[in-house]
């Protein structure tokens, strides 16, 4: 791909590149330095995008992804928390219940988003990684496994564990504010 | 039950109800799963699946109205020029034309001439080696990523309070601890030396110098419009670069190519000493005590 071209295309996704590095790294300044060298290293490597064919975002979200780990590994004091985590997820299942019947539209959503903010932010970076692909960017299972480079299986398993986790948090803020009834009309209705 | 290995590639066959439903939410079910979806109770099904629609809409409300700072945009075009002046000597589409090798007996005369090429390099390398051996590779790298991490600390000084966050002892203390196991001793008293000398102390930052060990990125700006700002950045020394902890080594800016780096071992740290001023380097040497013997790379 012609360098002019790859920038001008590249950088259509900036915000999204940007929102994802602030998500893993939570930091504004540090996920700024992400977007930077996953910016250089598309640069570099733009001949194998061609190569690979697919779209942009997606290649742009693997090597922000692969950067982004491989700064964990290096700057980790226990570097193989990532490993740890990786043999967890293996073991882990998705969470068979069936997701809640309350309709979401009935709740007080100035509430609602703080709450689904902060539950996201407690989340694991993979769990929360693969949400946001999936939430923000709406990306299929497929799509999310190839830039996280984990099978689907795991894609499954960390989407639903992140969703169930929203879904109990949500349940929580309602049981909090005395909502729970309402929402226990609709279940019950349904 | 779910009948599917986390490790495999391809859709679960016989999901688990709550797997089934978010698959059926996500537009993801293949056609045997959603003949199995079509034959449930579509009324209790319903409910819980417009709940999943609901949540991703939600995620994506909430999330969403994130953007890229002010300027990142335009530094990266900048951080994209310096790379193609600093390390991509021609531009990537010629790298891409097939018709430089269409010519066997170009590609003959070639092979030949790099051949022996390496053999005067393999030759003088045997009869010229150096005491200490430093990954040519590794070390470009890491002069790449100082220089442009240098640049962009100085590019703008709008939002440095934001990113520089070590300013007082304490946070630089505590950012050392967590970084770097420790406060290099060098950061101990180099600041008040660098303040003696007309230089402010920007502050400290956590970055990721090339290697294995965690590093910092300390910025210090002149007091006055004649010099220019120096960057030190630490490195947990993990022995990769064979470097001598008696002397110093000195490397070229990958932009302007002149002598702006220097590179000492001391204490179990790396340090890289930066700035496109001569004065600004020979400052830096004094007040965070590089050894005076200089040794080539």
């Amino acid at each position: 791909m012609e360098r002019e071209a790859f920038e001008k295309l590249s950088l259509e996704h900036i915000d999204a590149v940007y929102r994802m590095a602030l998500q893993l790294a939570k930091h504004p300044e540090e996920a700024s330095d992400l977007v930077q060298e996953t910016y250089l290293k598309a640069l570099r490597s733009a001949e194998r995008f061609e190569e690979r064919g697919g779209g942009i975002r997606s290649w742009l979200f693997t090597i922000l992804h692969n950067t982004f780990y491989s700064r964990v590994k290096r700057e980790a004091r226990g570097p193989t928390a990532v490993e740890e985590f990786y043999e967890a997820d293996e073991r882990e299942t998705a969470p068979h219940e069936a997701p809640p019947a309350w309709d979401l539209r009935s709740l007080d959503w100035e509430h609602v988003d703080d709450r689904l903010k902060k539950a996201i932010f407690e989340l694991s970076e993979e769990h929360r990684e693969v949400l946001l692909l999936w939430g923000v960017e709406g990306m299929k299972y497929r799509e999310i496994a190839d830039v996280t480079g984990v099978p689907i299986g795991t894609v499954m398993s960390r989407l639903h564990r992140a969703r169930k986790t929203l879904a109990d948090s949500l349940e929580e803020m309602t049981a909090e504010l005395g909502w729970s009834d309402a929402a226990d009309e609709v279940g019950r209705n349904s | 039950m779910t009948e599917r290995n986390p490790n495999s590639t391809d859709m679960p066959v016989n999901p688990s109800e709550g797997e089934l439903l978010r698959m059926a939410a996500d537009g993801e079910l293949t056609p045997e799963l959603q003949a199995s979806m079509d034959g449930r109770d579509q009324q209790s099904d319903a409910p819980r699946v417009e709940f999943e629609r609901e949540l991703r809409r939600r995620v994506q409300n909430a999330m969403q109205d994130v953007a890229a700072p002010e300027g990142l945009r335009d530094a990266i075009r900048r951080a994209m020029v310096e790379d193609d002046a600093g390390t991509v000597a021609t531009p990537l589409g010629d790298t891409t034309s097939p018709s430089f090798w269409a010519g066997v007996q170009r590609f003959a005369a070639v092979a030949a001439v790099l051949l022996v090429c390496a053999s005067l390099i393999v030759v003088a390398a045997l009869q010229t080696r150096p005491e200490h051996a430093i990954p040519t590779e590794q070390f470009t790298q890491i002069t790449s990523f100082v220089t442009e991490q240098h640049q962009r600390a100085c590019s703008t000084a709008d939002d440095e309070d934001s990113r520089f966050i070590a300013r007082e002892d304490q946070e630089i203390a505590d950012l050392a601890e967590h970084k770097l196991d420790g406060l290099p001793p060098v950061l101990a008293f180099s600041i008040s030396a660098m303040r003696d000398s007309g230089y402010r102390f920007v502050g400290m930052k956590g970055c990721g110098v090339p290697g294995n060990g965690a590093s910092v990125h300390a910025l210090f700006r002149p007091e006055d419009d004649t010099r220019k700002p120096v960057s030190l950045f630490v490195q947990q020394d993990t022995a990769e670069l064979d470097l001598s902890k008696s002397a110093c080594y000195f490397a070229d800016c990958k932009v302007t190519g002149k002598r702006s780096i220097v590179v000492w071992r001391r204490d179990g740290f790396v340090y890289y000493l930066f700035s496109h001023d001569e004065a600004g380097l020979k400052t830096g040497q004094k007040a965070f005590g590089v050894p005076d013997a200089e040794k080539p790379l």
